[in-house]
């Protein structure tokens, strides 16, 4: 379901469509964090991802569409010089190679304790308050920093003026 | 034994075998003789106008930047709850938890809630209302002419 | 750790400033919380290696070093922002306050003792980037630079991530010493997993530090971005960075030496290759100086492949010298080019230079100092950064190393003087320049200090 709709992204011409598409393939996301266990990560990818950052992605096409032109003829290919695309299908595949073989090579077993089925929140809070006490407040800069930009730079006008 | 998971995932595949289960058997039972009437889209007997797709202001979008920032720090708050008010962790250390976890979260809220005032203070989140038009007509007659025209013409009233 | 805490609420004390009638307070208050954080630098002086909030700061005199050196280079640019309140749409208030949050995360990346430290660190640090480069937002290039910045940069971020998940799974651990010690018990025995991992995260860091194959983005957002920010970005986020790239090679990953050093030494390579020969042929002054921030890039790195005692201090002093040499000279340009503009066409080639000694000794004379310093002529800081550089590439014995770099510093020399002598030898009008007192100290002092630590590496080497 989630490659599927993610090859689907690829080829669709509207975008519309392809945001919707983007929908089911955060889903697919969200259910595989959910077979691997982390309980938390997936109620925050559907809370973030789905019911946020594809809200305001919908927003963004919709604000950027014109009336006249609604069904986009041009094809997605981008044109790229032909010995651009071949260095970049080399480094492509050297990078999937590479990780490829990483992945054979490694042996994966579990270190420490065997996977329990509890919920990773209440340990998640205490490390959170405890040992991860400064990264969780400097995220907090980040975001200001984050809310003071994204609205400084989404207006196209000094509104106090 | 089914985790909450497992039980989230029942829910969604029930929903989705009734629907199933409703409109095919609806399908199955009634007649199907389709006119433009009742292909239109239903917008409460209003006649619908023009495409959905219609351009969006840029307002929207500052609020959803916003929204997105504050869904951010309340995923944060999430394990917070969770260990917040834990018996054994305040009786453990004599009750300095509690304080220290809620001393933390308020800075960590307060920042954010700093950026939210100052935000709202510059007139970031301010509606933006779009400028009334004055019609303007180009008139060679200056307004002044009407008035006279008016005063000359307009039924006399008795004072009494 | 105090500068962190101390510039964290005083970033939000300057954003509230800003509400106040007058914004003439808001630079006097920038600068004296740079003083103040500088000052607070300083507490932890020589006292050994202290770890902070469980581990996840380390400080010690290097870390400080660098914390002081990126100090003093925003004191130096904030104190040339004088001028902006003068134009209408500016929001002083804002870039300062950004500026500032900014350094906060320059500070986390230096002086990171936990793989998730780094991470915020480098956010904080990269979007502040993102919206002071767009922050000429009535100008098209400064808003294509910033989108080009931030496409490439979150990409980058997700490579650097990756590259900490696989660590994580190799090591079982975010904590550099932890990952030291596993590195070492296991020595040449670890699997690939930690290989692919620090590759990663090497090309993510790299990128931030705009070395050579990950250098593409550089010349356009140095080039669209409003210089102040410029200065900024190419002073302040490469000192960090390699401040960052040095601590996780040094302190980590020094038992697989064999492994990373050809790969960063390829690197390293072409990077000077790239920069030095691309400058060659720009026409604008600030393209130039982009490309030569990218090959000064390559010099440090070469630093960082030798990896021998010496590094640090090369390491420290090159940044320093390189960060006082490109404020004055972009200093000296954004003058220039004010001026230029005010005479109707904003013009940053070289020939926006021509017959600025006439007129202009000092700026003159500042611009030359800064441009001999960047080539690395004797006499000036960056000549010893060099020398220092090289000389811990000879410690480990990278001599055909040595060699690119020093073909490439000669082709160096042509571009720099390229400027001064558009400055001194050819004809131009540009008139009387009014420079504004406090400008006139920086660039004074910043160029003694390049003079200084010319004739006297020594003076440097004893503070440490």
């Amino acid at each position: 379901m989630c490659i599927g709709s993610a090859l689907f992204i690829l080829l669709t011409r509207n975008l519309m469509y392809a945001a919707f598409a983007l929908f089911v393939a955060l889903l697919g996301v969200a259910a595989l964090y959910v077979l691997a266990g982390a309980d938390f990560l997936a109620v925050t990818q559907l809370m973030i991802y789905v019911g946020g950052i594809l809200v305001l992605l919908i927003f963004g096409i919709m604000l950027t569409q014109t009336p006249e032109r609604q069904e986009a003829t041009a094809s997605n290919r981008v044109e790229v010089l032909s010995g651009r695309r071949f260095w970049g299908f080399l480094a492509s595949v050297a990078v999937f190679c590479l990780l490829l073989f990483t992945l054979l090579g490694s042996r994966f077993r579990l270190g420490g304790d065997t996977l329990t089925s509890r919920s990773t929140l209440r340990t998640l809070g205490v490390e959170l308050m405890t040992s991860h006490l400064l990264p969780f407040e400097i995220a907090g800069v980040l975001l200001l920093v984050a809310l003071i930009g994204a609205a400084y730079l989404a207006l196209n006008r000094n509104p106090s003026a | 034994m089914l985790s909450d998971f497992g039980i989230i995932l029942l829910f969604i595949l029930a929903a989705i075998v009734l629907i199933m289960v409703v409109l095919g058997a609806s399908r199955l039972l009634r007649p199907n003789r389709p006119n433009e009437e009742k292909l239109t889209t239903y917008e409460s007997g209003e006649e619908p106008l023009g495409n959905a797709n219609v351009q969006f202001n840029v307002r929207f979008y500052v609020v959803a930047l916003v929204f997105v920032l504050f869904e951010v720090e309340l995923i944060f708050l999430f394990p917070w709850a969770v260990v917040f008010g834990n018996v054994d962790l305040i009786e453990q250390t004599d009750g300095r938890w509690g304080w220290f976890a809620l001393a933390e979260m308020l800075v960590f809220v307060g920042m954010l809630t700093l950026g939210l005032a100052y935000a709202w203070r510059k007139g970031y989140l301010d509606w933006v209302r779009p400028t009334p038009q004055v019609p303007h007509t180009p008139s060679p007659v200056p307004p002044a002419l009407y008035e006279q025209l008016n005063e000359k013409y307009a039924p006399k009233v008795k004072v009494p | 750790m105090y500068p962190i805490v101390l510039l964290s609420v005083l970033g939000i004390v300057v954003l509230f400033l800003g509400f106040m009638k007058s914004k003439s307070v808001l630079l006097p208050a920038t600068l004296l919380f740079l003083v103040l954080a500088l000052a607070s630098n300083f507490i932890d002086w020589n006292q050994g290696k202290v770890l902070y909030f469980y581990e996840m700061l380390a400080v010690n005199n290097l870390t400080l070093a660098f914390n002081a050196i990126v100090l003093v280079s925003a004191f130096m640019i904030v104190a040339m922002t004088r001028g902006f309140q003068d134009q209408e749409e500016a929001q002083p208030a804002e870039y300062y306050g950004i500026m500032l949050f900014s350094l906060v995360g320059a500070f986390m990346i230096i002086g990171y003792e936990h793989l998730i430290m780094l991470f915020v660190g480098i956010e904080i640090l990269s979007v502040s980037m993102y919206i002071l480069t767009g922050s000429d937002k009535s100008n098209l290039r400064s808003n294509e630079a910033a989108l080009k910045y931030f496409l490439m940069g979150a990409f980058a971020t997700g490579i650097m991530l990756f590259g900490i998940a696989l660590l994580y799974g190799a090591t079982g651990s975010f904590n550099l010493t932890d990952i030291q010690s596993y590195v070492s018990i296991q020595g040449r025995g670890v699997s690939y997993i930690l290989y692919a991992g620090l590759l990663l995260l090497l090309i993510g860091m790299l990128f931030k530090v705009s070395a050579a194959p990950f250098h593409f983005w550089t010349p356009d957002v140095y080039d669209g971005a409003p210089t102040i920010f410029t200065t900024f970005m190419s002073t302040i986020v490469k000192t960090a960075g390699f401040a960052a790239i040095f601590r996780l090679l040094s302190h980590s990953f020094t038992p697989i030496y064999s492994f990373w050093w050809i790969t960063l030494a390829a690197i390293t390579v072409l990077t000077l290759l790239v920069g030095n020969i691309i400058a060659v042929y720009q026409n604008s002054f600030k393209r130039m100086l982009a490309y030569s921030s990218i090959s000064h890039a390559g010099y440090l790195l070469i630093a960082v492949t030798s990896l021998s005692p010496q590094t640090e201090n090369a390491i420290l002093f090159y940044s320093l010298a390189y960060s006082i040499a490109t404020i004055s000279a972009f200093g000296v340009l954004m003058l220039v080019s004010k001026k230029k503009a005010l005479e109707g066409q904003v013009d940053e080639s070289y020939a926006a230079f021509n017959g600025l000694a006439a007129q202009n000794p000092l700026l003159a004379f500042v611009l030359a100092v800064s441009m001999l310093s960047l080539a690395g002529i004797p006499l000036t800081a960056g000549f010893w950064g060099k020398f220092f550089v090289f000389g811990s590439a000879v410690e480990r014995g990278l001599v055909w190393m040595l060699v690119v770099a020093v073909l490439m510093s000669a082709v160096g020399i042509y571009y720099y003087f390229r400027a001064i002598i558009a400055a001194y030898l050819k004809e131009g009008d540009i008139g009387k320049i009014r420079i504004a007192p406090f400008y006139r100290i920086i660039l004074v002092v910043a160029t003694a200090m390049t003079i200084l630590f010319g004739l006297a590496p020594g003076i440097f080497e004893k503070l440490l």
